[in-house]
């Protein structure tokens, strides 16, 4: 038998390459920004300009290590994964909710401290829904149209928003709401199921949003922006103005004068403020630039897998969403556009569980650009190790 | 058709991401490219942080900051551009029309009036609100002020148009008067700081230091009155001053602040000094009496002399006679018997030839030649306060060796220094450096300046009943910046003063560097300047009589 590799089925592989190198310019381009906005501050307080640059790089090692698990990983162990890390993220945003380990900063408990490690159990609930869902609507492809199998998933959705909620943190919620729902959505689920769900959800969620008085006085602030510009809408405003003195090319990388003391938390959800004025018009596009061309590979690739993986698009897909709606949400956040929210800029926010959870995402997403596109469910035995697939050779037409 | 239906959604999400990101990039557009100047924010950075003041031992304000408001314009925000202009003359002194070319002539940030007082600012801000001008805001800035104008302007400094400390203790405190921003808050207070200055005294002293510049037109007058059991400075002059308020009017000579930067040779003033370094030594094998013609010629080797002089002949001259009639003769002589490093070594332990660290910019530290570098005739001459250079800090910074019997304290400008949240992080603790002389050769020098102030002595218009007084006067002679030699008309007159003689609670120096009107000598001018502060003193009952 000929012993040959369709071109078909692994010429998506070559977009490993783009993707790489889209990594490595975003991850750059990141430390570098964080590095500007963070070393006055962090000579401030430590001394040394590098302290923040430091934690994160050590993050980021981790999340490499992390991205490249979740890269080799055999999808057959999703089985034990899932339910696995799905327990171990309810369990920890309880422990972070209701055990003194939770640890409450700038009026929100949303950070768990265990000995010298502090990290956002949140970002761990962005993951292991993204997973659960992949494996769950993968799994069940069109069952997904009874309504029984809709209302699991929602239930869980709705069950680890409301513990985010529980943690003063509104926009990721509604992050995570948002992306999980439209993972369902693109699913063969029925709409009005869906719908139905939402509207049930969405009841309380308007209650809750009206609940806290700081939410309804930023929402007001941005429908009203000149009633207090030195309040509510005082990091927005000095952020615009960052955007409007950056201009076409910016100050220049370093030059910046907003991470002196103009924008509170300027290296975490702000960061894009300074990095805008260091850099213009020129380092907003071509981070914008970056960033669509990961959603279209990451969309591509995911959608190339859609009738024989499932599991593997859905992964793709709420990968890819994950990391491109927090970005435009941020970004929407510094130009104005979107109320204030703390949902941090990927690969440039301060932030290590957010990097580590990041840099995973990112290894699921080049999981589904290496995988074989197979073609019907016929080679979807092959699925299952797709790396060991790729090491023998293909059999023809099997 | 299910495919279809799946695909729908798909592209849809799809869609909205596409949408979502070019909104995005087309309002970052915007923002970017709507405004060609660059606003200026570096304004409200500044304004995070907010000056400590500056106050005077009893809680005057010395220096302090007051909001300052502007009306301004961020053009992009201007939505109703009749409004605004509207608005922007009813108050401003433009008319509509003018408002209006205003705020198209320009993109950005606009100011439209500065220095709107606070009641029109609330006015401003309640019209803004209430009509809901966008675009239109009042942004709030501090000024600095200082009350008391010229006085002890360039002890109490000012600062630039950049916000930063540009002279005296707002240069030198800087870091605690104008702190980095907290980046974990809004704003950020300084610490406040409590001089040890006493406005009273400081008035007096300024005014006795006019008087003198006006009446003797030296080039410079140099003031200081140190409470003699603390070393708190309890005013310290520089004359001329300049107003604080409009420093931008001032020269680099008003701008000086003499008694500390400013090193000269001390003259007589120094006797005080070199003589109870002298006794302290030991003087029982020095001979007791010293014969004064007027003229002592000094034997330098290979037939070269030098001649000292004395204004008059003084005759038999014993040690208090020293001090009484400022006979340089005399101290010459017995400087000759001493040893020349133990000498040094007496006078530096004074803190002569080194920094107080007061905590003031460009202290000078004077300047006294090591004893190996010392020619025949350095000795005497350093001996009469010659060959040396001193600070006016340092001559009233040594004299509390005298007042203390014999322990050298550390003089303090800084009394308190006060955290934003009234925590005080510092407070000066009275600091006693070291004994310099013995306690009996301190009562013996006291003992001897007192006969200066006596009949025939040369501080004798010192004299005032009820207070007894110890005071030696100075003349030194200058040298002449154009030749390097000493000067036959350039002279500095001092005086100091330790009031009451015993149990001294105030030292007072005060040195006119080239008077120009005649006299030349400190008993002519710094004298009577001194009598004067004496006697207001007395009068505002900060001295009171002994009986």
């Amino acid at each position: 038998m000929g012993k040959i590799m369709p071109e078909e089925i692994l010429r998506q592989r070559k977009l490993m390459y783009p993707f790489m190198l889209i990594l490595v310019l975003l991850l750059g381009v990141g430390f570098a920004a964080l590095y500007s906005a963070s070393y006055y501050r962090a000579l401030q307080l430590t001394g040394d300009s590098l302290y923040y640059v430091r934690r994160q790089a050590i993050f980021g090692v981790m999340g490499i290590a992390g991205g490249i698990l979740a890269f080799l990983i055999p999808e057959k162990s999703f089985k034990w994964i899932v339910p696995l890390v799905l327990t171990l993220s309810l369990a920890l945003m309880l422990l972070t909710q209701f055990s003194p380990l939770g640890d409450t900063r700038l009026g929100a408990r949303r950070w768990m401290i265990i000995g010298p490690v502090s990290f956002q159990p949140s970002e761990a609930v962005k993951l292991s829904l993204v997973l659960f869902l992949a494996n769950y609507l993968g799994k069940h492809g069109e069952r997904m149209k009874e309504f029984a199998f809709t209302v699991i998933p929602a239930a869980v959705i709705l069950l680890f928003a409301s513990l985010i909620l529980l943690q003063r943190d509104f926009s990721t919620a509604v992050l995570v709401t948002f992306v999980s729902f439209s993972m369902v959505a693109v699913s063969p689920a029925r709409k009005k199921y869906l719908l139905f769900l939402l509207l049930l959800m969405a009841v309380p969620g308007v209650l809750l949003l009206l609940s806290e008085e700081y939410r309804f006085r930023r929402i007001l602030g941005f429908l009203y922006p000149e009633l207090d510009p030195t309040g509510i809408n005082y990091q927005v405003n000095m952020s615009l103005r960052a955007v409007a003195s950056g201009g076409l090319f910016g100050t220049g990388f370093g030059l910046g004068e907003m991470k002196l003391g103009a924008i509170p938390e300027v290296m975490a959800d702000f960061i894009f403020a300074a990095f805008a004025e260091e850099t213009g018009l020129v380092g907003i596009s071509v981070v914008w630039v970056l960033f669509m061309a990961l959603a279209w590979i990451g969309y591509r690739c995911a959608a190339a897998h859609r009738s024989a993986q499932p599991k593997l698009f859905y992964l793709g897909f709420g990968c890819t969403s994950m990391i491109i709606w927090q970005a435009l949400m941020n970004m929407g956040v510094v130009v104005g556009a979107v109320p204030p929210t703390g949902i941090p800029l990927p690969f440039f926010s301060l932030g290590g569980t957010h990097l580590f959870a990041l840099l995973v995402f990112c290894g699921f997403i080049g999981r589904t650009i290496y995988a074989p596109v197979l073609q019907g469910s016929h080679d979807a035995a092959f699925a299952d190790d797709y790396l060991a697939y790729s090491r023998y050779e293909y059999h023809g037409g099997v | 058709m299910r495919t279809s239906e799946k695909h729908i959604f798909y592209r849809l999400f799809l869609l909205l991401t596409a949408a979502a990101a070019l909104t995005i990039l087309g309002l970052y557009v915007h923002a970017a490219l709507s405004v060609s100047e660059a606003p200026r924010y570096s304004l409200a950075v500044s304004e995070r942080v907010v000056r400590g003041s500056i106050y005077d031992r009893e809680h005057r304000l010395l220096a302090a900051e007051v909001p300052v408001y502007s009306l301004t314009a961020w053009k992009p925000d201007i939505r109703n551009m009749d409004a605004a202009a509207e608005t922007a003359a009813m108050f401003s002194s433009y008319s509509a029309d003018e408002a209006r070319s205003l705020l198209e002539s320009r993109q950005g940030f606009i100011y439209i009036r500065r220095a709107v007082p606070h009641s029109e600012a609330m006015e401003i801000q309640e019209h803004l609100s209430r009509h809901r001008i966008a675009g239109l805001s009042l942004e709030k800035s501090y000024g600095r002020v200082y009350p008391y104008h010229d006085l002890a302007a360039q002890t109490i400094g000012f600062i630039n148009v950049d916000r930063q400390g540009a002279l005296g203790i707002e240069q030198a405190w800087e870091e605690h008067l104008y702190p980095l921003p907290d980046p974990f808050s809004q704003i950020t207070f300084g610490s406040d700081i409590t001089l040890t200055l006493s406005v009273p005294f400081q008035a007096m002293l300024d005014d006795a230091a006019a008087e003198v510049y006006a009446h003797h037109r030296p080039d410079s007058v140099s003031g200081i009155i140190m409470d003699g059991k603390t070393g708190d400075i309890l005013a310290l002059t520089s004359y001329p001053a300049f107003n604080a308020n409009t420093y931008q009017l001032s020269t680099p000579q008003q701008r000086t602040n003499y008694p500390v930067t400013a090193m000269y040779e001390p003259g007589s003033v120094f006797k005080v000094f070199s003589l109870a370094s002298i006794l302290d030594e030991g003087s029982e094998s020095y001979p007791r009496t010293f014969h004064c013609t007027g003229t002592y010629t000094l034997a330098l080797g290979e037939g070269r002399t030098a001649v000292i002089r004395c204004v008059t002949p003084h005759g038999t001259v014993n040690y208090d006679d020293i001090i009484k009639y400022s006979c340089n003769i005399a101290i010459a002589q017995v400087a000759m018997h001493m040893d020349s490093r133990e000498f040094y070594e007496k006078i530096t332990s004074f803190g002569f030839g080194r920094r107080t660290g007061i905590g003031l910019p460009g202290e000078s530290p004077g300047s006294i030649a090591l004893p190996e570098a010392w020619s025949l005739r350095s000795k005497p001459t350093i001996a009469f306060g010659q060959e040396l250079g001193t600070t006016a800090l340092q001559i009233a910074s040594a004299a509390t060796a005298l007042v203390n019997g014999g322990v050298l304290l550390e003089p303090h400008l800084i009394l308190e220094v006060t955290s934003a949240s009234g925590e005080v992080t510092y407070r000066r603790e009275r600091s006693e450096l070291r004994q310099v002389i013995s306690s009996d050769t301190a009562d013996r020098l006291i003992f001897a300046m007192e006969t200066a102030v006596g009949r025939g002595g040369t501080a004798n218009r010192l004299h005032t009943v009820g207070i007894p007084i110890a005071a030696k006067t100075g003349t030194a002679q200058l040298l002449d910046p154009a030749t390097g030699l000493y000067s036959q008309d350039r002279y500095l007159a001092s005086t100091l003063a330790l009031i009451p003689a015993a149990d001294t609670t105030y030292i007072i120096y005060l040195a006119a560097d080239y008077p120009k009107a005649g006299t030349i000598y400190g008993a002519n001018i710094a004298v009577p300047a001194i009598k004067q502060i004496v006697d207001r003193a007395l009068v505002s009952g900060y001295l009171s009589p002994l009986w």
